[in-house]
């Protein structure tokens, strides 16, 4: 290419494209057929990635939704340097079903995210010869790209999506898994004294449902009311605890993408609470799964041992410190940033409002209005107060720990696996 | 060690001379190889720089000489100055500075030129226009891929 008569080296083209947020680039790729190529090359992808792995992408702590609530986000971050998207996640997702002319307009519901793939339930009207009411999709809303899950051979419960990672940060699988309720959910011990949590687990690889018959030393109660965290091919679910004087409860956890023959499920207790009062919630920031617990005003951040066999401790206790601002006390945790760990998310029951704080800083916000929206340096930021309220109004009891799913933009989107027929 | 060992010449493509310090130029990679492989004097030939990129490059090296020198500097105020030092020029001195940084082989340079043109450019026309680029895709393959590309075209 020419530029005042002097050649620009390929390279240096790559040097300046991968600058660009993603969003810029896609369209760059209508420029001419050189630059769709180079746009579209494994060298250029690896090189965005390392140029952008310091900022985050865009994200969204969603609410798990269901038939008395629509898709909606608590906390939303657009518009950052990685992307430039014009507008949050979450609202991206129902105009993305325009090219499905067959579905209704209204009734999509969000039940779960893994490495920027989302998992939504439509509920359709009902024909005779049909066997469920709804159609279950995965995808990529930002990229309006949808693989239609098939109905599963069984009545079950919606329970997590979990995705495979390459080598190359592509997600090149996901699975859907939900969990069978034609039988009692938690079976009597066997004769290896193990709980049995029976799952239908559809792979993108194999574009089929398989039964696996799961073992957990802990009974597994899921009714789908606590959406599961995941993290790595594993999904964690929150079960309370069998004693009902002890409300701490434990975390079952199976990996989905461990070998095929592993039934085995973990079974990780939770920090003992040391009061009924604590507040907690679960979550995923970075690589690491986050548990955060406020007894006002001491907070404390644990972090899951990921080197599960080496350790006799699950729990890491990477942050425990005092909220010195008047203002919040009386708090709940609600989630941590999925970039920055040190960034926590809180409900203020005085000021019925959330609240920012960065624990590095010791700076608290509070966010007073009903939606707010701002912008920084980083980006644009959206703040849902009357859904939060209503969340934790809804499960603001003693045994609950709150989980908010965050559905967090790859830095480089790919195409949505799907099975190859 | 003598004046004469101390400092070096660079002369641009339209032979304009510039005296620095050796530390200075030997920033860039490419006269830092010269200089070992001692196959140059102590004035340097740069065929593909003109004297008005030179002295801007020069002016580069020598802030960052200084700074990297006393390591008290802070950091900040040296990305302010590289804020400052891009903010004013053109794209045709934008992108001459690139292919001068690229062919000095002054990495921190290239970057910091290369996202001050990714930042000033959010446009293809603007790509188009100063690249001189030829669109070589038919409409129906340029409207194929904006099909696909959706998200991006949307405001």
């Amino acid at each position: 290419m020419e530029v005042g008569g002097r050649t620009m080296p390929e390279a240096i083209l790559v040097e300046i494209i991968a600058r660009l947020p993603l969003r810029i680039i896609a369209r760059f790729k209508s420029v001419c057929k050189q630059w769709k190529s180079v746009i579209e090359s494994l060298y250029f992808r690896r090189f965005f990635i390392s140029l952008h792995k310091k900022s985050s992408s865009s994200w969204s702590l969603m609410f798990r939704s269901d038939y008395t609530h629509p898709i909606t986000e608590a906390i939303s971050f657009h518009g950052c340097q990685t992307s430039d998207l014009p507008k949050s996640l979450g609202s991206y997702i129902i105009p993305s079903f325009q090219r499905y002319p067959n579905l209704p307009t209204s009734r999509y519901f969000y039940v779960a995210s893994s490495n920027g793939l989302i998992w939504i339930n439509v509920f359709v009207t009902r024909t005779d010869n049909m066997a469920y009411s709804y159609k279950s999709f995965v995808g990529n809303p930002v990229l309006q790209q949808w693989v239609e899950i098939p109905p599963p051979p069984d009545q079950c419960t919606a329970t997590g999506l979990v995705t495979r990672v390459d080598e190359n940060g592509a997600v090149s699988g996901f699975k859907v898994v939900r969990t069978c309720d034609t039988w009692r959910r938690t079976e009597p011990r066997d004769m290896g004294g193990m709980y049995v949590w029976r799952v239908f687990v559809y792979s993108s690889e194999t574009g089929t449902w398989t039964f696996k018959r799961l073992l957990s030393s802990h009974p597994v109660n899921y009714t789908g009311s606590y959406p599961p965290v995941n993290h790595n091919g594993m999904l964690y679910l929150r079960e309370k605890g069998s004693d009902p004087n002890e409300p701490t409860g434990v975390l079952v956890a199976h990996d989905f993408y461990g070998p095929e023959d592993d039934n085995r499920c973990l079974v990780i207790p939770l920090p003992l609470m040391s009061s009924e009062n604590v507040r907690r919630c679960l979550t995923t920031s970075g690589e690491d799964v986050f548990y955060v617990e406020i007894l006002c005003p001491r907070l404390k951040v644990w972090r899951l041992n990921n080197n599960y066999s080496v350790s006799s401790e699950w729990w890491h206790l990477s942050r425990e410190q005092e909220i010195n601002l008047a203002s919040v006390l009386d708090c709940f945790p609600m989630a941590v940033n999925p970039f920055d760990a040190d960034i926590v998310y809180l409900w203020s029951q005085q000021h019925e409002c959330l609240v920012s704080g960065n624990l590095r800083t010791q700076e608290f916000t509070v966010h007073r209005q009903e939606s707010e929206n701002w912008g920084d340096s980083e980006g644009c930021w959206r703040i849902n107060t009357s859904d939060s309220k209503g969340y934790v109004e809804y499960n603001c009891n003693v045994t609950t720990v709150f989980i908010l799913s965050p559905f967090v933009l790859q830095r480089w989107m790919d195409s949505v696996p799907c099975p190859s027929n | 060690m003598s004046k004469s060992e101390k400092k070096i010449v660079l002369k641009s493509l339209d032979n304009e001379a510039f005296e620095v310090e050796k530390a200075v130029a030997l920033q860039s990679q490419t006269i830092w190889v010269m200089c070992e492989d001692k196959c140059v004097g102590n004035e340097i030939p740069l065929e593909n720089v003109t004297g008005q990129i030179l002295a801007k490059v020069i002016d580069y090296c020598k802030k960052h000489a200084v700074v990297d020198g006393d390591g008290d500097e802070s950091s900040e105020e040296l990305k302010n100055w590289d804020t400052e030092f891009t903010k004013n020029m053109d794209q045709s001195t934008l992108f001459n500075m690139i292919l001068a940084a690229n062919y000095l082989n002054i990495k921190s340079l290239l970057n910091l030129t290369c996202q001050a043109v990714a930042d000033k450019t959010k446009t293809i026309d603007e790509f188009h226009t100063f690249l001189n680029i030829e669109n070589n895709f038919t409409p129906e393959e340029e409207a194929q891929i904006c099909q696909e590309n959706l998200w991006a075209f949307d405001d």
